[in-house]
Parts: structure tokens; sequence; C-alpha cells
């Protein structure tokens, strides 16, 4: 069963001796020309064949304004494609611009999105099925994850931008969550003695030593607040987080107002009651469509227990002006449940205004489980903002976590 | 038998390129690894190798060379290769 095309034999052969040894010592690998490259992908954005990504091109151009000059964008730039400047008298100005090389990964994010519309084969979206009981996965990187859970083999950034941007969310989760968590204890890395024990408890009920009693009183419940994207992905992408803890029921709770999406009439739905989509025996789906404050105060998820929750707040906005009032009033409810919250963020900056609102407003309230880090299973997929097309971010690439402080008796 | 399975497996494998090469995803992978690998690898190697040698070099025939011979006449020489039958080639 050989999932590559026939022409890539072709080119695989080594017609030199050397070339042939170099392939065999894996030092040299084939090319495929009907493999997505950099090359082949590049267009200026507003000049590409794609109607959509024009479109975009040309709200960037009405709504964005240029870093050097404060005037409109106007001017695509000819190294990444996409429009930045005002015109390329700013272009050139704007030093750091080329200093910083950002240009490199906003052409990367171009070829990204190019790539997406160029109807090409998706081999790499088709996912693994369940592992036998004595495949470890092995969470070091992307890569090492890919190879055990025996996923398409990736020849190159494009497949991983594909892949990486569904998994992240289910992937991230998990890497916390398993046994053999990357995140090491510190000095050695980012998790404190109190995230051990918060994660020890999850793991406690995840991985049971005795696998004949029945441990689970009820499912784990993984909320997931302020859903937007992540209760649009398919349910086989969430598959994958059950087939890494197999012997877990679970539900996944999406709260927020725009926590379920429907595809048919293109807008986002509110139930007055949950919604329930079960996926199988041991996965179910639940959208709430309100704040979790509201739902929290009519007690609609109590009780929580930490050894069977956690919170999942991905992206969340914490300290962004536009979500700050919301979560405000969200705060205080979810670090009264004790239980782990992880918080994801965009970039450095934005988890870094996430970190110090909570500093800010509820200094001695919390515990941090996770120091702000760099998430290890961060979209690889790098993208820009319209607003602002300088600014670069990748889903969950930054991570840190907390818990509301819990306080011990002591009898002397 | 087995050698079929194991080729099937081996050809069924998605890391591997039709030649039999290590794909790309399959060599990032291992990256980490490789060297550490390479080196309990050259261990290994080398005490096997080792063990070879010592086991080479303590079978070979003793040198007696050095040890001093006492100075023999003619014909006791003669009488010991008579005895021992040296002499009848």
């Amino acid at each position: 069963m050989l999932r590559r095309p026939a022409t890539s034999r072709m080119f695989s052969a080594s017609a030199t001796p050397r070339g042939f040894f170099k392939q065999l010592l894996g030092l040299d690998s084939p090319v495929d020309p009907n493999q997505p490259t950099v090359e082949n992908r590049f267009t200026m954005l507003d000049q590409s064949p794609y109607d959509d990504l024009r479109k975009r091109a040309a709200f960037i151009k009405s709504r964005a304004r240029c870093p050097v000059t404060g005037r409109p964008v106007n001017f695509t730039c000819p190294l990444s494609g996409i429009p930045t400047h005002a015109d390329r008298a700013a272009w050139e100005a704007d030093t750091e611009y080329h200093k910083s090389e950002r240009w490199k990964l906003l052409k990367m994010a171009n070829c990204f999105e190019q790539d997406l519309r160029s109807g090409r084969e998706f081999p790499e979206l088709e996912f693994p099925g369940r592992a036998d009981d004595d495949q470890i996965t092995n969470f070091l990187d992307w890569y090492t994850f890919f190879y055990t859970r025996n996923f398409y083999s990736m020849e190159n950034e494009f497949n991983m931008a594909v892949v990486t941007k569904m998994l992240t969310y289910p992937i991230t989760m998990a890497a916390i969550l398993d046994e053999y968590s990357p995140y090491q204890l510190n000095p050695k890395g980012p998790l404190t003695l109190e995230g051990l024990k918060s994660a020890a408890a999850l793991r406690y009920t995840m991985f049971p030593q005795d696998r004949t009693k029945a441990w689970q009183d009820r499912p784990m419940r993984f909320f997931i607040l302020g859903a937007r994207m992540e209760s649009q992905l398919p349910w086989h992408a969430w598959m994958q987080l059950s087939f890494l803890m197999p012997h877990t029921k679970f539900d996944l709770v999406f709260v927020g107002p725009e926590a379920y999406y429907d595809r048919r009439k293109q807008s986002y739905l509110s139930f007055e009651d949950k919604h329930v989509e079960r996926v199988d025996d041991q996965l179910k789906l639940i959208y709430y469509t309100d704040y979790f404050h509201v739902l929290n105060d009519a007690q609609d998820f109590m009780p929580y227990d930490p050894y069977l929750d956690a919170f999942f707040l991905f992206h969340p906005g914490l300290g962004a002006p536009e979500a700050m009032d919301q979560w405000q009033k969200s705060m205080p409810g979810l670090l009264e449940t004790k239980c782990p919250i992880y918080v994801t963020g965009f970039h450095e900056q934005d988890s870094r205004q996430d970190w110090d609102w909570l500093h800010r407003n509820y200094e001695g309230q919390f515990d941090a489980l996770i120091e702000p880090t760099k998430n290890i299973f961060h979209s690889t997929k790098w993208e820009f903002n319209d607003l602002n097309p300088q600014e670069l971010f990748q889903l969950n690439q930054q991570l840190f976590a907390i818990r509301g402080k819990r306080y011990y008796v002591s009898y002397n | 038998m087995l050698t079929r399975r194991f080729y099937a497996t081996y050809r069924d494998t998605k890391y591997r390129n039709p030649n039999g090469t290590m794909t790309m995803a399959a060599i990032r992978a291992r990256q980490p690894y490789a060297l550490r690998n390479a080196l309990l690898g050259l261990g290994m190697l080398s005490f096997a190798v080792g063990t070879y040698m010592w086991a080479y070099q303590s079978f070979t025939p003793d040198d007696f060379s050095d040890v001093p011979v006492p100075p023999l006449s003619e014909e006791e020489l003669a009488r010991l290769r008579k005895e021992y039958g040296l002499d009848k080639k």
C-alpha cells in the first residue's frame, strides 16, 4: 500500500552511486514535483487566483494602517506578497521590518493560505485510529508525535500546517494531561509543584493502576470556555484525544455564545438548554451557548471535582479590552472551582497581557500551575491579523496554567 | 513466513520512500535521538570488536623466544632428535 503517487518513484530512484549512498544514509530525500513548496505556492495576495484571498487583500487595504506613516495600507510587500505599508518609500523606510525578517514569516503565512486553496490532495488529513496498548506516544514534539502515532509522513511544512492547525487543540490538551507529558517539573521545565498536584489528580482518574474496577462515577469534563474555532472542529479531530486516553470516558463541554456554529444556516445558534452530540461510548460533545458565569451562577455544572474536571481557555484574551469585562465576571467562579485552568495565547505579547491582567486583578488568589511558556503543540501555520498584517500569530503558541488557591487547615 | 511478514510491514509503513530510505518526516522524528543512538551503537560495536580482539589475542600461541635455552652439544642434539623421530624425514 504505497501512499505516494507513482511519479515520486522516478525521482527517488537515484541515478548516481553517490546519490544512492546519500539516500541510503538518509542524507538526501527525493523531491516530488507535486509537493507544495514556497516557490510554487507564492503569489501576491491581491493577484491570487483565489477570489477570497483577493477580497482579503482588499479588506487589508481598506482597514489596516501603515506602521510608518499611519496612512491606509496600499503597497504590497514584494518579498512577502502581503499588503503591509502605505507606499514603497514607507516600506523601504521600515528598517525594523526588514531587520527582523518578519517578511519571511509573512511569506510563509501567504503561501499556507494559497496552498489550502490549491485543490491538491490532502493525504495528511487521513488520521490514524486507536493505537495498540503497547504503543507509547512520544510527546517530545510534533514530529515524534506524528511518527509514534503513525500519521501520514509529513513531507514539509505545508503538510504540517494543515494538520497541526486542526490538531493543536486536542493534542495540546493531551500533552498536558498525559502521563508522559513533555512539560517537566521546575526547574527543568515550566511545571510547578502545584501544577504537578493538579495534573496528578487528573491522571489518577485517567490512567488508573487497577483497571478491573469502575473508577469513574461520571465522565470527566473538559470545559472549553469562550469556544469559537475549537467547537467547529470535526469530531474525528477530537477522537484523536480519546485515542490518547483509551480508558477514560470524557465530555467536552463547549461554553460561550459562539460555541455552536451551524454550517447550513451559516450562523451561531443559541440553545435554551445544553445541546449534546454523542460521538461514541467514550466521548460526548456538549454545547452551552451562554457565558460561563451565567451557567455557573445557575449551578448548571455543580459539583466540580479537581479529579475529574479541567478548564481550557484557548486564546481567551483575558486582558484584551473587548473581552475583559466578561472574563472579570467569569474568573471568580473559575478560581472557586479549584480545578486547573489551562490558558493559551496567540503570541508572546498576547499571553503576557493575560498573565499580567490576572496578576493585577487576582493577585494572591491563584497558584501558577505552568509558568508562561511556549506550547510545544502549537499550530505551525503562521497567520496574520488583517487589521495589522505585521502582527503574526500561531494558534495556541503560548501556554500557562493557574488554579484557585487552596488553603490547608493546620492544627498548630 | 517470518521474512515475508517482516517485509510486508516494512513496505507498508508510511515512513519509507518506495526505495526503502526514510522519509523526511521519519528523519525529523528520529533526529533528537540520532546522536545518542549513534553513540550507543558505537559503544556496543566497540565492545563486540574489543571482545573479539581480546579473544584472538589470548588464543595466539605463546612466544617463548625470550626463554633461555641451555647450550647443547652435537651428540646430545642428535640423540634427542632420534628420540623424538625428527630426523627420519
